[in-house]
């Protein structure tokens, strides 16, 4: 048995209070805010207490998915990469680069945010991109 | 539940017939109030009648849910005690409701508006005289509709926040609670600590405690003496909800777990209701210092069960130096707490930290007494829910307050619960292992008629 606590930011909004993961023989098990934050001060709203909710959710996207006749498949990254890449080149072509948004999310880290909004800006080449943090 | 709604509109009621919901018996008052019906028996038209199973399927829920909905009085009438058909549902049903009734007197709410009876199936005139009392007394109070849905709580509050930031009066002295330097090394219990721990390493499975890193302090299983160098000793964390969740995943083995006094309280209430189990847990006893225990304003800061101390015991604060807040009149407990409720969020927060909080489905989280998507939610369901079922449960470790981020007063309303308890059924709540609580109590035989 392991028990441990793993300190982080809530994802769900541009406040980003200080919690705990607690992590019992690898898995997240539950939430507990972090008293010495120096903002939060062991407080949570109940988005930040439900914040551990969705990391084993069964549901939860573990591969890509391609809608193929309408229905969606699983499918290999390449394959689904390699789909991205021609339809977003088809729609830049098309409509120019402001015809493409992004909107990235609030449950992947923040370094990964920063990718997308380089990608984004760099290589789509629009500004046109959001995140459902920036409350 | 709006087959239990009152159909009267009483927000202008002065001195019209007042709403009362009645919930009756079905093996005595009900078939009272049916035989003052066939003897033509005169009482008071202000009385909507739910009948029930038993008096004790009332739950305070429905109660403080009837209240909310605007009824300005509720009657329960059950059978005369040592008559009832289940055997025991009517003493559950005194319990709670002598519980309730004073509960609602300390959440502004006047006691009169609740009243339990006994009421035979022979007692037609019984059941007649006591609804034309209970009408009268009703007709009294002013109309409870106009005063849940003060619309002028914002300005209340505003008047009263000079007096809430001053926290003297509080339960827990929030400002000091969230002072969270973390102490490890540099306090003087430290190495005591800090040999306990070692010493227990040896024969147990881990020692649940406070490790401190990087400046952050969190519970953490300690299982190697390399590790002990990070005790901490706070801020404090909710541990025992962490026991029961660690002995859970793992049903063999010794835990050991470093618990405060209203921690240790906290899993002796938990092994009473099987959540932990005592056999295999070691407590590790933690005197909490002088400035620890007026931050939480602790009545009781001794562990009593730990077989190791480590610490010298503080003087606990005296019960009469705090609740100083509460207003004396229904009136003015209303207006206080109406706006502190104004401020909640609905966070949970106070469930959530809440070690005692264990139920496998939630009455907060239940539609039928807390509707979805109202913010601030309704007074005064939401927090006399949880305040009631505190009742010989809230062992004053002050987590649900101190996680409060509207900063409510709530553990007023659960010291004084805590108090009837005592006072009503001699139940001290985390302090004997043998003595079960009032509300797991199979039958009792005690009750006054």
């Amino acid at each position: 048995m392991n028990y441990h606590n793993v300190r982080t930011a809530c994802i769900y909004c541009g406040v980003g209070c200080g919690m705990h993961l607690e992590v019992l023989d690898g898995r997240v098990v539950g939430v507990l805010p972090a008293k010495t934050h120096p903002v939060s001060e062991g407080r949570l709203c109940i988005k930040g207490w439900s914040a551990d909710a969705f990391i084993h959710h069964p549901e939860r996207l573990t591969r890509p998915l391609i809608r193929r006749n309408g229905v969606l498949e699983s499918a290999s990254w390449d394959e689904a990469l390699d789909l991205v890449a021609k339809r977003l080149g088809k729609v830049r072509s098309e409509f120019g680069p402001d015809g493409i948004g992004v909107l990235s999310s609030a449950k992947c880290t923040n370094e990964e945010n920063y990718l997308l909004q380089r990608f984004t800006r760099a290589v789509l080449g629009t500004n046109n991109i959001d995140h459902c943090a920036r409350l | 539940m709006s087959e239990v709604a009152p159909v009267r509109d009483t927000s202008e009621n002065d001195g019209c017939e007042p709403a009362i919901i009645g919930f009756l018996c079905n093996w005595c008052s009900y078939r009272g109030a049916d035989l003052a019906g066939t003897a033509r028996l005169k009482y008071p038209a202000s009385l909507r009648v739910v009948r029930v199973p038993c008096s004790g399927r009332v739950a305070p829920e429905l109660v403080l849910r009837v209240f909310q909905e605007g009824a300005d009085g509720v009657l329960v009438l059950g059978c005369h005690i040592g008559e009832c058909h289940y055997h025991e549902g009517n003493h559950r049903m005194v319990r709670r409701m002598q519980l309730l009734q004073r509960l609602l007197g300390y959440a502004g709410i006047e006691p009169e508006r609740l009243r339990w009876d006994y009421v035979s199936a022979a007692e037609g005139e019984r059941f007649a005289r006591i609804v034309s009392e209970f009408s009268e007394t009703v007709r009294g109070l002013p109309p409870i509709k106009s005063r849940l849905r003060s619309d002028d709580t914002r300005e209340v509050w505003q008047a009263s926040r000079p007096e809430s930031q001053d926290g003297s009066w509080r339960t827990v002295n929030v400002a000091d609670a969230r002072d969270y330097a973390v102490r490890g090394k540099e306090d003087a219990r430290w190495p005591a600590l800090h040999e306990a721990v070692a010493e227990a390493l040896a024969d147990h499975a881990g020692v649940l405690a406070l490790r401190s890193a990087h400046g952050d302090v969190a519970p953490h299983l300690f299982q190697s003496r390399d590790e002990l160098h990070e005790l901490a000793l706070w801020p404090k964390y909710p541990l025992p909800a962490i026991v029961r969740r660690l002995q859970d995943s793992q049903p063999e083995g010794r835990l050991a777990v470093v618990c405060r006094a209203c921690e240790e309280r906290g899993l002796v209430e938990m092994a009473k209701h099987r959540q932990v189990d005592w056999a295999r847990l070691t407590l590790i006893g933690l005197a909490c210092s002088a400035e620890e225990v007026e931050a939480c304003r602790c009545a009781q800061p001794a562990p009593f069960h730990a077989g190791v101390v480590v610490g010298e015991p503080t003087p606990g604060v005296a019960a009469d130096r705090v609740l100083a807040a509460l207003p004396e009149t229904s009136e003015d407990r209303l207006a206080f707490w109406l706006s502190w409720v104004q401020r909640c969020i609905k966070c949970y927060a106070c469930r959530n930290a809440c070690p005692q909080c264990f139920c496998h489905a939630c009455a907060l989280e239940d539609e039928l007494w807390v509707e979805r998507g109202r913010l601030p939610p309704p007074y005064p369901v939401f927090h006399l829910i949880k305040a009631i079922h505190m009742a010989g449960k809230c062992v004053a470790c002050r987590e649900c307050e101190i996680a409060c981020p509207a900063e409510i007063p709530i553990t007023v309303l659960y010291r004084m619960v805590s108090q009837d308890v005592e006072e009503l059924f001699g139940y001290h709540t985390g302090t004997d292992l043998e003595v079960l609580p009032p509300t797991l109590l199979k039958l009792e035989q005690d009750v006054e008629t």
